[in-house]
């Protein structure tokens, strides 16, 4: 009951020392009994976060107390110890106070939160860290230190903060609490969505990132339902392509739901990985289902001790597979070294399925399956699934090429024309601009064909089954009559943009192409057309890397730029030594600029992905005399950490950017920064903002390439502020690339999402038609028009994939783009970085149902621009009053009569927006023909306003969209599936190609109607408002 | 919390109980026995302890406030021991008066038992003392505006108070005969004035010892030798103690003077080449910045 008395140190912080010190409680230390010692001690604690600096005086004498030859008893020196923690904590010096905490103990208590505590911990964290990391120091880290960071974990899990206690276990590299953390939070997916995230995108180092990713693939097969798809995700990142056709080969014999993932998980892998890794997955799915597959193998088959059933297929090992599919796996995930429980535990599993072909009844289903999973996995289906969605839903206003072809006067417009035209119809297959102007077309000569040419390969993007018929006018002919070559090498690059990254049988083509060519034209477009089609194939097709070397020892400047470049793509992301050798030799000898250009791009993509791996060719290119060969560094660096947001990549191009002598090298570098930044496009305005106000044009222009590439399609509020004053700078390729950039910026953004879209697009017509404008500007504006309205306005330019990685065709083609100042060919390679937006679901027939998506969100915030309509002026004017006509009208009959009006009105307002496709201009037109005859005032505003208001509150929240859909990728998270019949395999908010399961089979299904290719017939006219929906609008609303 | 109230109750008595032998064991006079003293301090001091009225971090009141006073009863007592113990051990060392000191300001400064406490000036006063006799004339300043300021004319009237602040006078002005005449004041003389206590008498004594140190320093450094009489004028001190005093300090008496001892003075040699160095080396880093 004394003890009352006092008051208690929770209650009050305030304590009795004002006026004197501690110095009392201090003289107590030096009595020699050691309980007044500890009872000092207990009371200096109490008092120390307010008197260290009286402390701070007598530190010595309680350093002495610490000792272990201290008699007191442990506890009272981890008192002592803790009182010095928190002393030298006040004093700043951070390496005493953790050393002192460590040394006390318990008493160093986590579950206060105060700054002390925080502060210790984190430094406490990072020596943890840097012990860890530091692999000649492993075993010798301080147990206790290991103890206070066990406890932190504990702690974490306490609290229920899992992230955090995850972020900690990636740093300290603690799988065991990495994996905890996520098995104890209770939202497995959440989590493993987070962690997978983390890996992806903060954790920098390769071998590092491997090891997380393995450990996460255990934890994704170990679920109570597997995620096979984020598995695969890893698998990608893992290059493991045994362990991906592993899951498909489990997946398809476990019935026709699985089978459903299984073409999932194909489509995933066809989106995110290379053709490598896709070809490598195939060539061992053809080799096990052989017996599924058309051609014969006769060898394998007769393969005695087979499993009876199709389903024992995958299974290997009889004694010991057992028939959980997730079990099997983890056998085969796990860590190296961990003996697994099967029979013969050296050869990974899939080996031994190659080894021990089933004998089983080859059942016609399975065979259809097979056959459709190997075409998924080609690309054959994405492609013509996009394609089909390009083609359907082209949106491209002919309108707006018309005026610039009009206006425009010199010939680098209107090969600017001809490529904008080709960017507005990317994939549409609709030449219909060219045919309606082949008059003016002819009169492209020279290089400027070769570019005309070559953009119908933009146009026909993925157009793959009719690429040669449609390009056979402008191929090379066989007995070659002498042409000057500028269309046939077009030609030959259109068709490799066409088959970019899905070569296939064009390959072959273009190489026997490329070895008859007769001329530099040819020669160049075959080089370029063979690398864009055998990208990424590396040393699969060594043939082709010889013919591009040949080519390139020709030194001849305009094929070896070519083929520089096409060597690096052939061999990207491979680091492959012979390339790099022969490249880097080739370089220094050369005598031709153009060459040299073309392989600082070429050696640069063959470091594609490869982080560190590929620090020791950038220091040496770096530091290189040449100007054009430190660029190539520069160029290595932003592909070898494309996307990382590297800060040691960051800096070493800042420090490029701000010190390099050679404009070109820090124009490049700039550049670059936007292909670190593009996964964390919120991060680039911050880093190249003082750039922009570079006194170096050059740098100021790749300060708006930089943001145009990290910040593509976002329509960054930071990006466009820092682009504007750009658009005015008094440097023509200054203003170029921020008409450029702002066009990537703005891609596919409406007034609602992004209100400058409307300002810029005004802008670039003004700049073309402005007479005292630059050419270089007006080139930039011509372009800028071509990318805003890209694809048919169905498309962004995205260099990630829809899962957040890497999307190795954007980047290269955004790489390729950059080259336009060089060489204008290469702008057409953006075409590459055009991403189709939408949600396309299949069936298990790989076709499209009809069906619908519900997008929880008003219409109008994604909804196409309108169309440009500048011929009638006085009409646009009277669509505006319109709106206003009707509404004055339904309210001066409300004031007649109360009720009836209501119902027109509402219907009439629900029936506007339900018309998705067509432009509201539409309706809006026939009503005001109708409000007319009647004849009314359109001067009551005001009243006319309240209800415009009013009807748009009326405006619905949703829309209901048709399979394939247009969704952008701000939409896709407002997006569901409606009906009842068919249920998405996966959440359809991710967006792209996703399987839908038939809950009814035995019912026909109505299928989406292909539309042909090869753009609009003259008589098909946009005008049908679609009847059906309203009711099945009423419908869903039950 | 019957079981400890009942414990801590017992525990206050015990304290009480050891406090009595104290003052017995004290008022002994000088045959007392140090050792078991300080046993009895040392068991109080741990009981004090147990009872939380060791400096405490918070004020009491009621009951407990007497547990505190009774506290700062005790550890004046210790203080008053520790100054008797250097005076028969006729040595210098005031740590143990100190940590009193230190604990018992924090009693009559934060916890406010100054007033309770009849012997608070008493303590401060030989505190200042020992100060002085430790030359600390600083420390002696700091010390003395801590306590002054809250109470000026009660503390500066307080005769232990007093009495130190005017030796410190005397000795920044030089009057050295004034302070050694405090010595041949007769005790009684000193209680009329109101200093009663024996063991501030102790430290008047300090403070004599310590300013005929100093004086003697200075005369070794300024004479070569100096006539007995002189010395033993300059140093306040019969000519008996006079050759007590010489022995101690080594010096020679011998017809009539007293001899100095050279001492091997290391001059300092000024680090001039290195000043020079060092200066011309700021010149050119100057140069450099500029």
């Amino acid at each position: 009951m004394h003890n009352v008395h006092f008051v208690d140190r929770t209650v009050t912080n305030h304590y009795c020392l004002l006026n004197s010190s501690t110095a009392g409680i201090i003289a107590l230390l030096d009595e020699q009994q050691h309980e007044l010692k500890s009872y000092a001690l207990k009371k200096l604690d109490q008092v120390v976060n307010e008197f260290w600096p009286e402390i701070a005086d007598y530190i010595t004498k309680i350093e002495i107390l610490q000792e272990a030859e201290s008699p007191l008893p442990q506890r009272d020196r981890q008192l002592a110890s803790l009182i010095l923690s928190k002393v030298y904590y006040h004093l700043g010096s951070f390496g005493e106070a953790l050393e002192f905490a460590l040394a006390a103990g318990p008493l160093f208590d986590l579950s206060q939160r105060n700054e002390y505590i925080e502060t210790i911990l984190a430094k406490c964290l990072d020596r943890y860290i840097h012990l860890r990391l530091d692999k000649t120091t492993e075993n010798s880290i301080d147990p206790r230190l290991g103890t206070i960071v066990d406890r932190m974990f504990e702690q974490c899990f306490k609290d229920k903060q899992y992230k955090q206690a995850l972020g900690v276990a990636l740093e300290t590299r603690r799988m065991d609490m990495f994996g905890s953390a996520i098995m104890n939070s209770g939202n497995e997916t959440e989590m493993l969505a987070y962690a997978f995230r983390v890996a992806m995108t903060l954790i920098g180092e390769r071998g590092w990132r491997d090891e997380i990713l393995k450990s996460l693939i255990g934890i994704y097969a170990g679920l109570p339902s597997p995620d096979y798809v984020s598995m695969c995700q890893c698998l990608i990142y893992l290059d493991n392509p045994e362990e991906a056709a592993l899951v498909i080969e489990k997946l398809s014999s476990r019935g026709a739901e699985s089978q459903l993932m299984a073409y999932q998980i194909g489509f995933d892998l066809y989106e995110s990985a290379t053709q490598n890794f896709l070809a490598r997955v195939l060539a061992i799915l053809k080799r096990n289902q052989a017996a599924f597959l058309p051609q014969p193998v006769a060898a394998v088959v007769a393969t005695p001790a087979a499993p009876t059933e199709a389903e024992g297929a995958d299974q290997p090992m009889p004694p010991a597979a057992t028939d959980d599919i997730s079990t099997a796996e983890t056998q085969v995930i796990a860590p190296e070294g961990e003996a697994t429980t099967t029979a013969t535990p050296t050869p990974p599993a899939v080996v031994a399925a190659t080894a021990a072909p089933p004998k089983v009844a080859v059942s016609d289903e399975m065979k259809k399956h097979w056959e459709q999973m190997i075409k998924i996995l080609g690309g054959e289906v994405t492609i013509a699934l996009q394609l089909q969605f390009l083609v359907r839903s082209n949106k491209s206003d002919l309108m707006i090429l018309k005026q610039t072809k009009d206006s425009v006067r010199v010939s680098i417009c209107h090969t600017a024309t001809v490529i904008a035209n080709s960017f507005m119809h990317s994939g549409t297959t609709s030449d219909q601009f060219l045919r309606e102007n082949l008059d003016w077309l002819a009169r492209a000569t020279n290089w400027a064909k070769f570019t005309a040419t070559g953009s119908l390969g933009v146009i026909h993007r993925g157009h793959e089954t009719e690429a040669r018929s449609l390009m056979q006018s402008y191929l090379p002919r066989d007995g070659g009559a002498a042409t000057s070559g500028y269309s046939e090498g077009g030609a030959l690059y259109a068709l490799g943009i066409i088959h970019a990254n899905h070569g296939g049988g064009i390959i072959d083509y273009l190489l026997t192409q490329l070895k008859d060519a007769p001329n530099e034209m040819i020669r160049h477009g075959g080089c370029l057309g063979l690398g864009l089609a055998a990208m990424g194939l590396g040393t699969v097709r060594q043939d082709v890397y010889e013919i591009l070397k040949n080519n390139l020892y020709q030194d001849d400047a305009v094929t070896g730029e070519a083929a520089g470049i096409a060597m690096g793509l052939t061999m990207l992301g491979s680091m492959n030594e012979t390339a790099v050798t022969d490249m880097i030799a080739y370089a220094r000898e050369t005598q031709h600029e153009k060459i040299l250009r073309g392989l600082a791009l070429g050696i640069s993509f063959l470091c594609f992905g490869k982080l560190e791996g590929a620090d020791a060719l950038i220091t040496t290119l770096l530091s290189d005399k040449d100007s054009l060969l430190r660029r190539a560094g520069v160029f290595c660096v932003a592909m070898a950490y494309c996307g990382t947001a590297a800060n040691s990549a960051i800096q070493t191009l800042l420090k490029v950017a701000v010190s390099d002598v050679n404009d070109d090298v820090r124009r490049a570098a700039v550049i670059g920064l936007g292909f670190l930044l593009f996964r964390t496009p919120e991060q680039c305005p911050s880093v190249v903002s003082l750039l922009t106000e570079s006194y170096n044009p050059h740098v100021r222009y790749g300060a708006a390439m930089a943001i145009g590439i990290a910040c593509a399609g976002t329509g960054s509020k930071d990006a466009i502020s820092l682009i504007e004053p750009l658009t005015q700078d008094s440097v023509n390729y200054v203003r170029q690339g921020a008409l450029l950039a702002s066009a990537m910026v703005l891609i596919q953004q409406t007034e609602v999402t992004c209100p400058k879209v409307k300002e810029f697009r005004a802008l670039y017509t003004k700049v073309l038609n402005d007479k005292h404008d630059d050419v270089m500007a007006k080139f930039g504006a011509i372009l800028a028009q071509g990318i805003i309205d890209g694809g048919g306005r169905n498309v962004t330019v995205s260099l990630s994939s829809r899962t957040g990685h890497v999307w190795l065709q954007g980047a290269v083609g955004m790489l390729l783009f950059t080259h336009y100042w060089y060489w204008f060919p290469m702008s057409l390679s953006l075409g590459l970085a055009f991403a189709p937006t939408c949600i396309v679901a299949v069936n298990k027939s790989l076709e499209m149902p009809v069906l619908e998506y519900k997008s929880n969100i008003k219409p109008s915030t994604f909804a196409y621009p309108p169309p440009l309509e500048v011929a009638k002026k006085e009409e646009k004017e009277r669509v505006a009053t319109a709106i206003l006509s009707v509404t004055a009208k339904a309210k001066r009959r409300e004031a007649e009569k109360d009720s009836t009006p209501a119902t027109k009105l509402s219907t009439s307002a629900k029936e506007e927006p339900m018309e998705v496709d067509v432009a509201p201009v539409e309706t809006a037109k026939e009503k005001k023909k109708e409000d007319k005859k009647e004849g009314e005032d359109v001067v009551k505003t005001e009243s006319a306003e309240k209800i415009v208001i009013e009807v748009k509150k009326e405006e619905p929240t949703f829309e209901l969209l048709k399979n394939p859909a247009r969704v952008m990728k701000q939409q896709l998270r407002f997006m569901e599936m409606t009906g009842k019949r068919f249920k998405a395999i996966k959440d359809i908010t991710s967006g792209g190609i996703i399987l839908v399961k038939d809950s009814n089979p035995t019912d026909p299904v109505e299928l989406v109607q292909p539309v042909a290719a090869c753009g609009p017939k003259k008589e098909e006219e946009e005008d049908e408002p679609s009847p059906p929906e309203p009711f099945e609008y009423n419908d869903i609303e039950d | 919390m019957g079981d400890k109230s009942e414990s801590h109750e017992d525990v206050v008595k015990s304290v009480y109980e050891i406090r009595k032998k104290l003052a017995k064991e004290w008022n002994i006079g000088l045959a007392r026995n140090y050792d078991k003293v300080d046993e009895l301090l040392n068991q109080a001091k741990i009981l004090l302890a147990k009872m939380q009225s060791y400096v405490p971090l918070a004020l009491a009141e009621g009951e407990a406030r007497n547990e505190l006073t009774l506290a700062c009863d005790i550890l004046e007592l210790g203080a008053r021991v520790s100054v008797a113990k250097m005076a028969v051990e006729k040595s210098d060392n005031s740590e143990e008066f100190d940590r009193y000191i230190a604990q018992l300001k924090h009693y009559y400064f934060d916890l406010n038992i100054g007033n309770e406490s009849a012997y608070m000036y008493e303590m401060l006063g030989m505190n200042l003392l020992k100060l002085l006799s430790q030359n600390r004339i600083m420390d002696f300043h700091i010390e003395l505006e801590l306590f002054v300021h809250s109470n000026t004319e009660k503390a500066l009237n307080d005769p232990y108070i007093k009495k130190a602040v005017e030796i410190e006078q005397y000795l920044t002005e030089g009057r050295y005969n004034k302070i050694s005449a405090l010595l041949t004041t007769k005790e009684d003389d000193l209680k009329v004035t109101g200093l009663k206590s024996t063991s501030f008498r102790y430290f008047i004594e300090r403070v004599v010892e310590n300013s005929r140190t100093i004086i003697a320093d200075v005369m070794e450094k300024a004479y070569a030798r100096l006539d007995k009489k002189s010395a033993s004028k300059s140093l306040y001190i019969s000519e008996v103690d006079m050759n007590k005093f010489a022995k101690e300090r080594n010096w020679t008496i011998a017809d009539d003077y007293v001899y100095f001892p050279k001492k091997n003075e290391e001059t300092e040699i000024l680090p001039s080449y290195q000043l020079v160095q060092d200066g011309l080396q700021y010149a050119r880093d100057l140069d450099t910045i500029i």
